[in-house]
């Protein structure tokens, strides 16, 4: 049987803001990853997500467990070992797409096959071709650089720039998170598919949407990774009940300081007897649609 | 070799996509390396020059002089003359008088030999050494409104009353070497008979010019000078010349230093341009690195940027001092001392070799630490980076 894609064995980090104040991102996370999973991590900001994903990306190294990739275990490696590693087993897909600017679109995504110096310029141009196919990029479009690209577009890019080097697995960070709802469900769609495909796919990601699509959802809190998100969350905003009831009774704030505001202009006679009317009423709605 | 081919045109692009400051910076480098070229430029024309008047004066020639530089007998000529491999021995008499009222340095050597010395450009040379003719530089002519065939006024301080000589001929002026012997004043070359009397130096020679019958004699003749009369001093073409070049080479150093000033200037710009480059892309070097870009390759995209901007300054540069060196040969030198030097302007390789060298060796070195430092940038940090 073959070792899972990856495997984090109670992996916990702490950063050090100054001398002495300690911040544990992680706490004893253990994940395993299988070929062709596809799976997501929900959870509040602060939660550690990112951490998670830069760790299983090695990008970071965890101040304890260990990290393991393909059944390697990769938490002592050099820095040098890393970079190879990265380049033939991990794509990356981030929220700001973070194309190269000076190259064009083709470009970006024989990058990486180039720089694994496993792909002549011809056959990287052609995997390249195919891959933006395979994701659905225009191809009139193969040689504009990222800036006169639509967001859907860039992403698109960007996760053909992941696949570049057949990856053992792709880690997504906010895919669909700078994109407007028609990109994020085209970008879904091809992560759906891609995954059908039998890549494996990690997305850390506040939407819900895009969790739903995957096979298995992980939820963080407090650095705590739990199997299966709570199904309020699901169905609420990505936000825990604690940071929800605060934002609740600011909103509510906001709608009382309205009120106030819409009551002084009528005595002062600014606003006529109906508009005052109207205007309460859509206040009361938004007061009871806040309160529910 | 791909990828580096390809990691160049990134950098290259990075350039070309910020073009004001890829200028800006080129042309810093630009302007330090056309001082260089243009004062090598100099300097070789100084070279060039200098070798060109002592070979022609010199050619296959020692000067002899006594040690302490005083003046020697005459008798010393004819005793030189006799020494084997010597084809004959020139008296030259030098000092310093008024012509017309004004410095003049005065030159005095047998008539038949005087054209080794002066090249006439106007009218002829010195019929006799009894005649009372001179030569005279034609610059110093002109300024004073002497024309071939004028009558000049010569006074020393043995001939207060002076003597009236006519103006056979003008000779070339100009030469480095003359220019060194005689300042700003003016150059007046008299037969060897009116100098001894001028210079009150009857039967004296200050310096003696030795031709040898053959090239291959030469160091034979210098050793029998040197053994047989010890308190007599001999310098060949090539002891001049390092005089010289010993001169040349402090001009050349301080010239050279400040050239260097210049360039350390542009290496600072070099090195700003390339962190600047590297703050505004710390995200995309995170990105880079977390496609699997290693250090060096980061480092090579960096370090060919300052080179490819050292590239761009050096052909610039080296195209500027050519044509500055023009200038300054021509046009500046001419007019800014009172005696004319007119230096050969001398267009080889060599100062465009040298310009590229030091500029691409200045913009490596000085992209080096940033690049270096853009190498180190851990991804995670440089993803976050806003």
């Amino acid at each position: 049987m073959s070792s899972p894609a990856l495997e984090c064995v109670n992996v916990s980090k702490t950063y050090l803001l100054g001398k002495d104040i300690e911040v544990k991102a992680l706490r004893n996370v253990s994940l395993k990853v299988e070929r062709g999973d596809f799976i997501s991590i929900i959870g509040p900001s602060g939660s550690g997500k990112s951490t998670l994903l830069h760790i299983a990306g090695t990008l970071d190294r965890p101040t304890s467990g260990r990290v393991l990739i393909d059944g390697v275990d990769v938490t002592e490696l050099s820095e040098s070992s890393l970079t190879a590693f990265r380049k033939n087993k991990i794509g990356f897909v981030f929220q700001f797409f973070n194309l190269i600017t000076n190259l064009s679109a083709i470009e970006n995504v024989m990058l990486p096959m180039l720089l694994s110096r496993r792909y002549t310029l011809k056959e990287a141009r052609l995997k390249a071709l195919h891959l933006l196919r395979l994701v659905g990029f225009s191809e009139d479009r193969l040689r504009n650089p990222p800036n006169r690209l639509s967001g859907g577009q860039q992403q698109k890019v960007a996760i053909a720039r992941a696949l570049a080097n057949n990856p053992t697995y792709i880690l997504a960070d906010e895919p669909t998170g700078n994109l407007d709802v028609s990109s994020s469900a085209e970008i879904i769609a091809t992560l759906k598919l891609l995954n059908s495909f039998g890549n494996t796919i990690i997305i850390v990601t506040h939407n819900v949407e895009l969790a739903r699509i995957t096979n298995k959802i992980f939820f963080m809190r407090d650095g705590q990774l739990y199997e299966e998100a709570p199904r309020s969350f699901l169905e609420r905003m990505p936000m825990d009940e604690e940071a929800l009831e605060s934002k609740r009774r600011i909103q509510l704030d906001i709608l009382k300081l309205e009120r106030e505001n819409i009551e002084r202009l009528f005595k002062s006679g600014m606003i006529s007897s109906e508009a005052y009317e109207r205007a309460l009423k859509n206040l009361e709605d938004k007061e009871a649609r806040v309160k529910h | 070799m791909i990828t580096l081919l390809y990691l160049a045109r990134y950098a290259l692009r990075d350039l070309w996509g910020k073009k004001v400051r890829t200028g800006l910076t080129a042309l810093g480098i630009a302007i330090g390396i056309a001082s260089l070229v243009s004062l090598f430029i100099v300097s070789l024309g100084m070279r060039a020059r200098i070798e060109g008047e002592i070979n022609k004066l010199l050619g296959y020639s020692v000067i002899v002089r006594t040690r302490n530089n005083e003046p020697m007998s005459i008798y010393v000529v004819h005793l030189l003359s006799n020494t084997p491999g010597v084809k004959r021995a020139v008296p030259v008499i030098v000092g310093s008088g008024l012509v017309e009222s004004n410095n003049a340095f005065i030159l005095a050597v047998p008539v038949e030999e005087i054209e080794a010395f002066q090249t006439i450009l106007n009218g002829h040379s010195i019929s006799s050494e009894d005649a009372l003719e001179c030569l005279m530089a034609k610059e110093s002519a002109v300024r004073m409104g002497i024309s071939n065939g004028s009558i000049v006024r010569v006074v020393t301080s043995y001939v207060q009353e002076g003597v009236s000589l006519r103006v056979a001929g003008l000779s070339e002026v100009g030469g480095l070497f003359q220019a060194a012997l005689a300042g700003p004043a003016s150059v007046v070359a008299v037969s060897l008979k009116q100098g001894e009397r001028l210079l009150n130096k009857r039967g004296l020679a200050d310096m003696i010019l030795i031709r040898v019958n053959d090239p291959s004699n030469m160091s034979y003749v210098v050793n029998a000078i040197r053994s047989t009369y010890p308190n007599l001093s001999v310098s060949t073409e090539e002891d001049v010349l390092n005089q010289a070049q010993s001169i040349l080479n402090t001009i050349d150093a301080v010239i050279f230093t400040i050239s260097a000033i210049s360039i350390v200037v542009a290496g600072v710009g070099t090195m700003n341009s390339i962190t600047m480059s590297i703050r505004e892309k710390i995200r995309e070097i995170g990105v880079l690195k977390s496609i699997g870009a290693s250090p060096t390759q980061v480092l090579y995209i960096f370090l060919m940027e300052g080179l490819l901007l050292g590239i761009m300054g050096g052909i610039m540069g080296s195209v500027m001092g050519v044509g500055l060196g023009y200038v300054v040969v021509k046009e500046v030198l001419p007019r800014m001392f009172r005696f004319q030097i007119s230096l050969p302007f001398i267009v080889s390789p060599e100062p465009f070799i040298n310009g590229l060298i030091i500029a691409v060796t200045a913009s490596f070195l000085s992209s080096l630490l940033p690049s270096l430092n853009a190498s180190k940038i851990r991804p995670v940090e440089a993803l976050r980076y806003e």
